[in-house]
């Protein structure tokens, strides 16, 4: 047995003297039939919580990966979505957990392979609404023109990337507001990060937004939206359901890995064994294959990705 | 000693002083224990003000810090609005319980947070929540509101003005703490109080039980001395007066002890005064009569031991009290102190050794009272000792007494009994012995006589005959005759001697010789000398009127009577009440009582004389008396003694004996009467030797007054001088 806070440490200096001594260390793998080590990784900028409740899990496949000759499965966690670009180009890490639209954006710059769906909080898919005042008089997206709304943050998926999309393919032209107090531009739909579902709420219900964006999980929050707020609001717009989280493998894994990591989550919820590891692990349900309507809603994730430029996901 | 509750001096001095300082202490602890209390209160409120004060001021530092730390965290959620870090910030702070409010405010001073969820302040003017013109503050800012501290913070970035925090922190929680500390102060202070209390109440305990001790000790001081001094004083009132109280204090107390001590000693002085006074006879220094009485008793036993023979002289002295009557009481006491001396001397002179007691004479002498002394003999071999001391104390006693330069001849009388024959007691002895001395009296004086049983007899029957006599003075049973004097020329009656006769009942006629003694001796002669001089001046009146005039009464006086200042105005009372003068009386006395007391008779006589009275010389030729003892006399004459004059027929010297005395009575100037003339005979020869008047059975009887007068109307010219009666017709 691993004593877990010991190797939180020694994983987090490893992974800081990969990040800084070592600027390449994949050879050591490229050059061996089968790695010693797997390296599990997220995007936090709370790396201690984050480890903490990924570390059972880690364990529990450690255990399964050890047949194979793997004595470890550490722990590395990327600040934002741009280092877990290079990380996993680096081939630094090999299993990474994310929500739809950052994982779509792994996949399509770092080549990671979106391989299960997890079901993060018991929730497997989730959508993203809009709401405004009931007050407002705003019936349907396109009055949101000319008006504000406000976005959660640059890599939420419910709460940026897909009404982004939204107006986006409604094409109607987007204009970032450095500030909720900035005024709207004319012709625009001008949005500004709420950095928070409760300013999301909030902004709309005090009118200092127009609209703003929240999925359905976060809507339903009563510490999110009062029901004394959300009395006075009014969704307008419903997105296609998402995946809710998502398991990705660096493509270039051996494949006797992938297998046993893909096998042991999918079979992980059946082992009493692994019970806690998931319930750490974001409450994660269960993990299974992507259905029809995670397939499509990725795709309608790469079809907007696929359109110009992509800001790198958590750097506002 | 009262029965009622009595409280001594001890227990009521110590209760005072015990309740002076129970008084004083409770005072003083009621005092320090009301200045504590006070200044317990006095404490709470200051300490409670600064306390509050400092509570204040915590609070202020305490808003003060909050609102600094809200503005740092909140400055940039104010900047791009994010409500959810404002939540969280003032969530904390409004989640204290203390806090009554907190605001994020915007640069427009409306409210962005209040903390809440639903931001239910949201948009609202600052200044009308807190009610003052917070908002346009540029630097924080403290306001007390009532119960409430309303911070102030504005947030500032750079010259821009953001908005700022307000917070409102209630004092309600200082407030309580205050009450907390308050009432803890409360406690404390009354725990203070109690213990001061019990401290007061200890000392005061403490100090009145060493007030009860001091004051014990100080009552005990006060009152011990007492104390013994009253038992000191309970002895010598028991006459126990032993030693001096034993108590040196220099104090009042040590005052009390020394007068004590003082009046001690002089009680013992007077005690033994008192005792020496009870027991012996001041004047002469010899034993009383009750010291003597226990002293006889005690000899009686010694005698009936011894079986050996005591004697008692009674001894009385003769005719003394004339002494005192003419001479004066100091006389009469130098005698009796003489009397005292002499009485020792014989006493402690060879004769009387062996016979006194206890080889005093102090011891064997006592004087009874007045004249009287005893002298109580032991060892007596037989009665011719007793009589031989008797003999030489009637010797010493006959010598003459010296008193101022003169010479007074007394003389005694002893009567004598014996132990065991006369008495066994000191009582029967000693009144043996007075009727014993009783007789040597009545026969003849300075003699002594040893008791014989008959004398009891004969006393018993003079105490008869005193009672016989008081009573035949107040019934009539004394009467008074007359015997006629007459003159010898003329031979006929110039007068007559008043004779008191007193027929008693069973013994018949009673001579008055018998009778006045005996008065005398019972002081009744007072009461029979103006029953005789009532009756004589009665009798002359009736004469009077009876047509006798000339005649006169010659009455007999006892010299005892004659002494008395008082007789001469009672006499001249009576004769003026009867219409009498002086010349109608004439006053006999017996010649001895002159000779023994010339001196004070004589003077006594001037008066009588002085006053028209005639003085005759009763008796005269009877006793010791001589005529030269006559000479100062202020005599009219001389009554010769019938004894004298019985003889005179028959003996040739007694002839010239009277015959010369009458011429010497003449040659004195003194006129002769002679008494008992029994003869013509004798009467001639009387009449022929010059004697003057006569009186007699042959000149006329005794008669009664009534007897009298018939007598002499019945001889013609009787009771005139001018008509005088032969001798020859009688």
């Amino acid at each position: 047995m691993h004593n877990a806070p010991r190797c939180i440490v020694v994983s987090v200096v490893f992974a800081t003297m990969l990040l800084f001594v070592t600027p390449d260390p994949a050879w050591s793998r490229q050059n061996s039939e089968l790695p010693e080590l797997v390296v599990m990784s997220a995007v936090s900028d709370n790396p201690q919580s984050l480890i903490s409740s990924m570390r059972p899990l880690a364990d529990y496949v450690e255990k399964k990966l050890a047949p194979l000759g793997v004595k470890n499965v550490e722990i590395l966690i990327a600040e934002n979505t741009e280092q877990m670009i290079r990380f996993i180009r680096d081939g630094r890490v090999d299993w990474i957990t994310e929500t739809a639209y950052s994982a779509a954006l792994l996949e399509k710059r770092a080549g990671a392979e979106i391989a299960l769906r997890k079901w993060k909080q018991g929730v497997a898919s989730y959508r993203s609404i809009l709401f405004v005042r009931k007050d407002s008089g705003i019936e349907s997206l396109d009055q949101i023109i000319d008006r504000s709304v406000a976005f959660q943050h640059p890599g939420s998926t419910t709460g940026y990337f897909v009404p982004r999309s939204v107006f986006q393919n409604l094409g109607m032209p987007l204009k970032s507001l450095r500030s909720v107090r900035e005024k709207a531009m004319p012709g625009f739909v001008n949005y500004v990060f709420s950095g928070g579902e409760y300013n999301s709420a909030q902004w709309v219900h005090k009118g200092l937004v127009s609209a703003a964006v929240l999925s359905n999980l976060d809507w339903q929050r009563d510490d999110i939206v009062p029901a004394s707020i959300k009395q006075d609001l009014k969704v307008i717009y419903t997105s296609p359901p998402l995946p809710r989280a998502l398991e990705l493998l660096r493509s270039d894994l051996d494949p006797r890995i992938k297998a046993v990591i893909t096998e042991t989550l999918l079979a992980a919820h059946e082992d009493p064994q692994a019970s806690e590891a998931l319930h750490a692990y974001h409450g994660t349900f269960r993990f299974d294959r992507l259905d029809s309507a995670s397939i499509q809603a990725l795709g309608e994730i790469r079809k907007s990705l696929g359109n110009g430029p992509v800001p790198a996901a958590g750097a506002p | 000693m009262s029965r009622t509750l009595r409280i001594n001096l001890q227990t009521r001095y110590s209760l005072q002083i015990m309740a002076i300082i129970f008084a004083g202490m409770i005072s003083l602890s009621a005092f320090s224990v009301w200045h504590f209390s006070s200044a317990a209160h006095e404490y709470e409120s200051v300490t409670m003000s600064a306390i509050e004060s400092h509570l204040e001021e915590q609070l202020r530092e305490r808003a003060e810090v909050m609102t600094e730390y809200l503005a740092q965290d909140l400055s940039n959620a104010l900047l791009v609005y994010d409500l959810q870090a404002m939540l969280r910030q003032l969530g904390t702070a409004t989640a204290q319980s203390d806090v009554l409010f907190a605001y994020v405010y915007g640069a427009d001073g409306l409210i962005v947070h209040d903390g809440s969820p639903e931001i239910t302040e949201f948009g609202r003017p600052l200044d009308e929540l807190l009610g003052w013109e917070a908002s346009i503050l540029r630097e924080p800012r403290a306001v007390l509101s009532g119960k409430d501290l309303e911070f102030v913070r504005p947030i500032n970035l750079g010259a821009e003005a953001l908005g700022g925090v307000a917070v409102g922190l209630s004092l309600k929680v200082v407030a309580a703490e205050t009450a907390g500390l308050s009432s803890e102060l409360r406690q404390l202070s009354g725990q203070s109080l109690r213990k001061e209390i019990s401290y007061a109440a200890t000392f005061t305990l403490l100090f009145v039980l060493a007030g009860a001790l001091l004051a014990l000790v100080t009552a005990r001081r006060l009152a011990g001395p007492i104390r013994r001094l009253a038992g000191h004083a309970r002895q010598v009132g028991r006459g126990q007066f032993g030693q001096q109280v034993d108590i040196r204090r220099n104090d009042e107390v040590g005052d009390l002890v020394s007068a004590f001590g003082n009046m001690q000693q002089s009680l013992e002085a007077n005690q033994k005064e008192i005792a020496y006074l009870a027991y012996h006879d001041p004047l002469t220094g010899l034993q009383n009569r009750a010291s003597m009485i226990t002293a006889l008793n005690e000899l009686c036993a010694d005698c009936r031991q011894k079986e050996t023979m005591g004697a008692v002289l009674f001894i009385d002295l003769d005719d003394f009290k004339p002494v005192n009557d003419t001479l004066g009481h100091e006389a009469g006491d130098a005698v009796l102190r003489s009397t005292a001396k002499r009485l020792l001397a014989c006493l402690e002179s060879d004769l009387a050794s062996g016979c006194i007691i206890g080889g005093e004479g102090l011891k064997s002498a006592a004087r009874l009272g007045g004249d009287e002394f005893t002298v109580m003999l032991t060892n007596l071999g037989d009665e011719m000792r007793a009589a031989s001391i008797c003999d030489e104390i009637l010797k010493e006693l006959s010598r003459p007494f010296e008193v101022n330069g003169r010479e007074i001849f007394i003389g005694a009388s002893i009567g004598v009994s014996v132990f065991p024959q006369d008495g066994r007691d000191a009582e029967s002895l000693l009144a043996r012995a007075d009727v014993a001395m009783y007789h040597a009296k009545r026969h003849g004086k300075h003699a002594h006589k040893f008791f014989e049983e008959h004398m009891l007899e004969e006393t018993r029957a003079k105490l008869f005959l005193i009672n016989d006599l008081r009573s035949a003075l107040s019934s009539e049973g004394l009467t008074m005759h007359y015997q006629p004097i007459v003159a010898a020329a003329s031979g006929r009656v110039i007068g007559a001697e008043a004779l008191v006769r007193w027929q008693h009942p069973r013994r018949g006629l009673i001579k008055a010789a018998e009778f006045i003694e005996v008065a005398e001796k019972s002081g009744e002669i007072e009461r029979l000398g103006q029953w005789a001089l009532d009756k004589v001046c009665a009798d002359l009146a009736g004469w009077r009127e009876s047509g006798l005039d000339g005649l006169f009464v010659s009455i007999n006086i006892s010299s005892q009577q004659l002494m008395r200042a008082d007789l001469h105005d009672y006499v001249t009372g009576a004769l003026s009440r009867w219409g009498l003068g002086s010349r109608d009386l004439r006053i006999e006395a017996s010649e001895d009582r002159f000779a023994k007391n010339a001196e004070g008779a004589t003077s006594v006589l001037r008066e009588w004389n002085a006053a028209g009275f005639e003085i005759w010389i009763d008796n005269f030729g009877s006793g010791a008396g001589s005529l030269t003892s006559l000479l100062g006399v202020p005599a009219r004459g001389i009554k010769l003694d019938p004894s004298f004059i019985k003889g005179i027929t028959t003996n040739e010297r007694l002839r010239t004996f009277v015959s010369s005395i009458i011429k010497m009575a003449h040659s004195l100037q003194l006129e002769v009467c002679a008494v008992g003339v029994t003869s013509a005979a004798l009467a001639d020869w009387l009449k022929e030797n010059g004697c003057r008047y006569l009186q007699g059975q042959f000149l006329g009887p005794e008669l009664n007054a009534e007897n009298f007068i018939g007598h002499l109307r019945f001889k013609p010219g009787g009771g005139n001088d001018e008509n005088p009666r032969s001798l020859k017709a009688i």
